[in-house]
């Protein structure tokens, strides 16, 4: 749930980025905290990872300045996606307030893609919140992967398996290099802002 | 594409789902290959390329029964714990030390079950709190800890003039609820019904059966939690005294002079029976037949049901 300091004109909100395993949200964080130095308030946290697999959490806050008067402070976290790190999921995600869902572009992980959107629904719920109406954005990432001869799903038939009902945003995106990754987060900063002047009435003017 | 292409993608594949931490993926794909290569008779080198296809499948076996069965989560830095109280702690302004209670709860959430235990006793002596954080151990402890150690924390609980009657009474009921008849059948600490507080008493000499063997969780040390049986050398009343091998030096460091230890179990010929011990005193035998083994002596304070 993000404070929301009307007196002092500051928000802050938690994003959550969310997929399956391997499919790349560390290293959109990574990008983020790498590209955004100006933006990026302090250290990113990994806590515990087994190799390069996130077991815990990882952790990246953000000041990005006033918007319509308001000091915006973001704190971005992405989620362990191994399916057995359910209720560790489920405790990041927690007062959650705009979601990033990762999706891996690789045709073999199709079926993950959509377990771990269902988890993702079945969690919110379990929190109260609907996916139709919380901010989420869609990524799909691996996209650079289109120029070698590995099997991909085309954009249009992951928009099909992941996005027919939802209807978000959705990008292309190759997390290694950076493409699509300012995007995808401008875009869920975006919704989630407008979803939080909804409930607060924050912005002036 | 012709056979060779083929072989040459499928392990480009498998290869990418390795470099990407893919290892079920990765798996699945050299199998296939493997198959593939082991129909073709035809196929140029065969059998090398089939030596080293099944050393890889084996390499990658093995990483995915690591990744399958993950087992407990890490104990984390103390800088990461203190993190995740941070972050993930919730508070009610309205009830004095909630914000402590959230964050250990977060610690346990997150399978830091020693470290949350810590931050949970130290809200035992907030009256409002003392029951929730105690349950919260017990609630816990079952997905962390062995039932016997939980048994042994509830037996310390026993004697914590904090606790009031009902509280270890409610404690017991959990414990029994958690733990099911037959883990409370095998508890000495735990009271059933048929076993009454009441029957706590107090030490008369005279009472003490001669005692064979005691045993007990050792309650602090790099062992904590781990189950000890020693043999009596010598009894006089309800004085002990013990003789501790050289081996058992981890045991022994465990027991400071003066500490009391909940939950042990004394054995003799006619009876078993459960109470408190202080550790009266204890030394390192200098000469003799047992140069190098450690003795200790120790007082009975209280049986808790004969």
């Amino acid at each position: 749930m993000a404070v929301v300091n009307l007196n002092k004109r500051e928000i802050e909100c938690k994003i959550v980025y969310y997929g399956p395993g391997r499919c790349g949200k560390t290293t959109n964080l990574e990008y983020i905290h790498k590209t955004y130095k100006k933006q990026v308030n302090g250290e990113m946290l990994s806590i515990d990872t087994d190799g390069d697999r996130t077991l815990f959490f990882d952790f990246l806050p953000m000041g990005i300045g006033q918007i319509k008067g308001c000091d915006i402070k973001v704190q971005l976290y992405t989620v362990p996606g191994q399916v057995q790190y359910r209720s560790t999921r489920r405790l990041v995600l927690k007062g959650v307030d705009g979601v990033v869902f990762v999706a891996d572009s690789l045709k073999v992980r199709r079926e993950k893609n959509m377990e771990s959107l269902r988890d993702l629904h079945e969690n919110l719920k379990s929190m109260g919140l609907n996916i139709l109406r919380i901010p989420l954005v869609m990524q799909y990432n691996k996209r650079d992967l289109e120029n070698t001869a590995m099997p991909l799903m085309p954009v249009e038939q992951m928009e099909r398996d992941l996005n027919r009902q939802l209807k978000v945003p959705s990008f292309p995106a190759s997390a290694v290099d950076g493409q699509g990754v300012g995007t995808t987060l401008t875009q869920c900063l975006k919704l989630t802002l407008k979803h939080l002047h909804r409930e607060f009435k924050w912005a002036q003017g | 594409m012709n056979q060779a292409e083929k072989i040459k993608q499928m392990i480009r594949e498998a290869e990418l789902y390795r470099s990407q931490g893919l290892i079920n993926e990765a798996l699945e794909t050299y199998r296939s290959l493997e198959d593939l290569i082991r129909n073709n008779s035809r196929i140029k080198n065969r059998d090398s390329m089939l030596s080293k296809i099944t050393s890889r499948i084996n390499l990658l076996s093995k990483s995915s029964e690591t990744l399958n069965s993950p087992g407990d989560p890490p104990e984390l830095s103390e800088r990461a714990q203190s993190l995740i109280k941070e972050m993930f702690s919730f508070d009610d302004p309205g009830v004095m030390g909630s914000a402590a209670m959230g964050g250990a709860i977060s610690l346990a959430e997150f399978g830091q079950y020693k470290k949350a235990k810590q931050e949970f006793e130290a809200l035992f002596d907030y009256d409002d709190l003392r029951l929730e954080a105690a349950g919260k151990i017990l609630e816990y402890g079952l997905r962390h800890v062995p039932h016997e150690e939980l048994r042994g924390i509830y037996g310390q609980w026993l004697s914590d003039s904090r606790f009031s009657e009902n509280e270890i009474e409610k404690l017991g009921e959990m414990l029994r609820e958690l733990l099911g008849p037959a883990g409370v059948e095998e508890s000495p600490a735990v009271y059933t019904d048929d076993q009454p507080q009441e029957h706590a008493t107090e030490i008369d000499d005279d009472d003490i059966l001669d005692i064979s063997a005691v045993s007990f969780q050792l309650p602090s040390g790099p062992r904590q939690g781990e189950k000890v049986e020693l043999e009596v050398n010598f009894q006089s009343g309800r004085r002990l005294n013990l003789i501790v091998p050289k081996q058992g030096r981890d045991t022994f460091n465990s027991l400071e002079t003066g500490a009391k230890i909940h939950g042990v179990v004394f054995y003799s010929s006619v009876a078993i029976f459960s109470g408190m011990v202080s550790v009266s005193s204890k030394k390192e035998i200098t000469a003799g037949p047992k140069q190098g083994d450690f003795s200790m002596d120790l007082e009975i304070l209280r049986i808790e049901s004969q």
